[in-house]
């Protein structure tokens, strides 16, 4: 029974979730000033993650260029080194830790903001102002996640084959030459496509629940106010993560 | 024009809470009524369901135009008022932290479908910044103005789109009595240039009185009075003509 109850509260979740998303990109093709939201969406959950993204790319690809050159010159194929990195992030690491990064930062800010929002009546005040609340605050965050993912994910595998390179190369001792070499025949256009898709995918998702845990902050949440909002917060945060691994599991297992 | 505003048989529970049990109430156009009541006696429920924020469970809010009775029902999800032009003064303003004044002021017309230019919009606001004497704020952010000034900003966001009908929803609270008696006068005042017509929820008795042409008293979820100032005095219960008089319910 209690399973039953678990499930039937999940689906519910579940098509509220996917109700609030679609009519969030709907109403956001009616708004006015589209393209002003949109570049500031992309200027909140972008341009702000850059920093972070680079940081995390390039010392995710260091320390991979030296756990994998280690493992691989037991085997006597420490060539591969490139083959192994730049096919690790551009498929999986990539698209997966960007996604979680830029949850962390932006998506949790975004969950907040919104809630506020919510707790203040602002959300109110624009629907008396007959303003459509869900396009004028989640539509161009969702859309602004499908646009910036893929493009900080482009980010993170530069410079996380760069950083293998750095400590593969320049520490270790590897031929340059092979490690590139190896980088630019092994990589694949559809490599990369996956790896867009998958962080396409994870925009849309992960920022559709920032913005919906936030939108409802005051209903979802036990709590009322403040502490409403961090739960709301920490509950976007959280359900982002699971999501983002599983939906990586899931297409992974088509793409392969 | 004239119209009359309905209020029919209105409901709302929140779970199993009763708040509003059957509430009735029948307004002229460009009359202020005050709805007063005990705090948690659904006073700001009545005006979300009105603003169509809230949906009722069960009741009429409709409209009358003139003698042809033309009613405009409420559709069941609530907001249909808005179709008459309504505004909605919320209780802590609900500003925007991130927009200046003047964008807060221009908000509703420059997100509206309506395709008003941005000159029309730009007159507009520089128009009623002048009228509530708040030019010099209009580049402020509302986090940096004092709280009297942020509900003048408030007041002309509500003004901005010309409503027929202002919904304030405690428009004093947190302000020192003079500022008090100068929101209600702003209000008095502003009424008289604009015409609206206008519900005040306020626990200022019988301070708001001063202003208002009506009074709606809210008690367990029904208007128990409803009447002109002038006739509490004819009230037989003392309870009710004590707390009607001056806000308190012991004699």
């Amino acid at each position: 029974m209690y399973l039953f109850k678990l499930v039937l509260n999940f689906l519910s979740e579940l098509g509220e979730y996917l109700i609030f998303v679609l009519r969030s990109c709907i109403s956001f093709g009616n708004c006015r000033n589209r393209f002003k939201k949109l570049m500031q969406s992309i200027l909140e959950i972008g341009f702000r993650c850059v920093l972070i993204i680079l940081i995390i790319g390039l010392f995710t690809g260091m320390v991979m260029g030296l756990q994998m050159y280690y493992t691989l010159v037991k085997f006597g194929a420490d060539t591969a080194l490139g083959t192994a990195v730049s096919l690790s992030l551009i498929r999986e690491l990539g698209p997966v830790l960007t996604a979680l990064m830029i949850v962390g930062q932006s998506g949790s800010a975004l969950t907040s903001e919104i809630g506020i929002l919510r707790n203040y009546e602002q959300i109110d005040a624009l629907e008396t102002m007959n303003i459509d609340s869900k396009g004028f605050l989640a539509g161009p965050r969702i859309i602004a996640g499908i646009i910036c993912f893929p493009i900080l994910t482009a980010f993170f595998d530069l410079v996380g084959i760069f950083g293998g390179y750095f400590s593969g190369s320049v520490l270790m001792g590897l031929d340059a030459g092979i490690y590139w070499n190896k980088t630019i025949d092994s990589v694949q256009l559809v490599d990369v496509n996956g790896g867009f898709l998958k962080a396409t995918i994870f925009g849309f998702l992960t920022m559709g629940i920032c913005t919906f845990e936030g939108y409802n902050a005051h209903i979802k949440s036990a709590f009322k106010g403040i502490r409403g909002v961090t739960l709301a917060a920490t509950k976007a945060v959280v359900k982002s993560s699971v999501l983002i691994l599983i939906v990586d599991y899931l297409i992974t297992s088509f793409l392969l | 024009m004239d119209f009359k505003l309905k209020i029919e048989n209105l409901e709302k529970r929140f779970g199993d809470k009763v708040i509003l049990s059957g509430v009735d109430l029948e307004v002229d156009s460009g009359t202020i009524t005050a709805i007063i009541g005990k705090s948690g006696t659904g006073k700001s429920v009545l005006l979300k369901l009105m603003a169509g924020i809230l949906e009722k469970e069960n009741g009429k809010i409709s409209v009358e135009y003139g003698s042809e009775n033309s009613a405009q029902d409420q559709k069941p999800k609530a907001g249909n008022l808005q179709e008459i032009g309504l505004s909605y003064m919320f209780q802590n303003n609900a500003l925007f932290d991130s927009l200046s004044a003047f964008d807060n002021i221009a908000l509703p017309l420059v997100e509206s479908n309506s395709s008003i230019s941005a000159s029309v919009i730009n007159q507009k606001v520089k128009a009623l910044l002048k009228q509530l004497d708040l030019e010099t704020v209009g580049a402020s952010y509302p986090g940096d103005l004092s709280g009297g000034m942020n509900k003048r900003i408030a007041f002309a966001r509500a003004l901005i789109t010309e409503p027929k009908i202002i919904l304030f929803d405690e428009p004093t609270t947190g302000l020192d009595p003079e500022r008090k008696h100068t929101v209600f006068d702003m209000i008095q005042f502003y009424k008289k240039q604009f015409g609206f017509t206008a519900f005040l929820v306020s626990h200022d008795i019988p301070e708001v009185y001063s202003i208002v042409d009506s009074i709606a008293w809210l008690d367990e979820g029904e208007i128990k009075y409803f009447g002109t100032v002038d006739s509490i005095d004819s009230i037989s219960d003392p309870a009710i003509k004590h707390y009607l008089k001056t806000g308190r319910l012991s004699v």
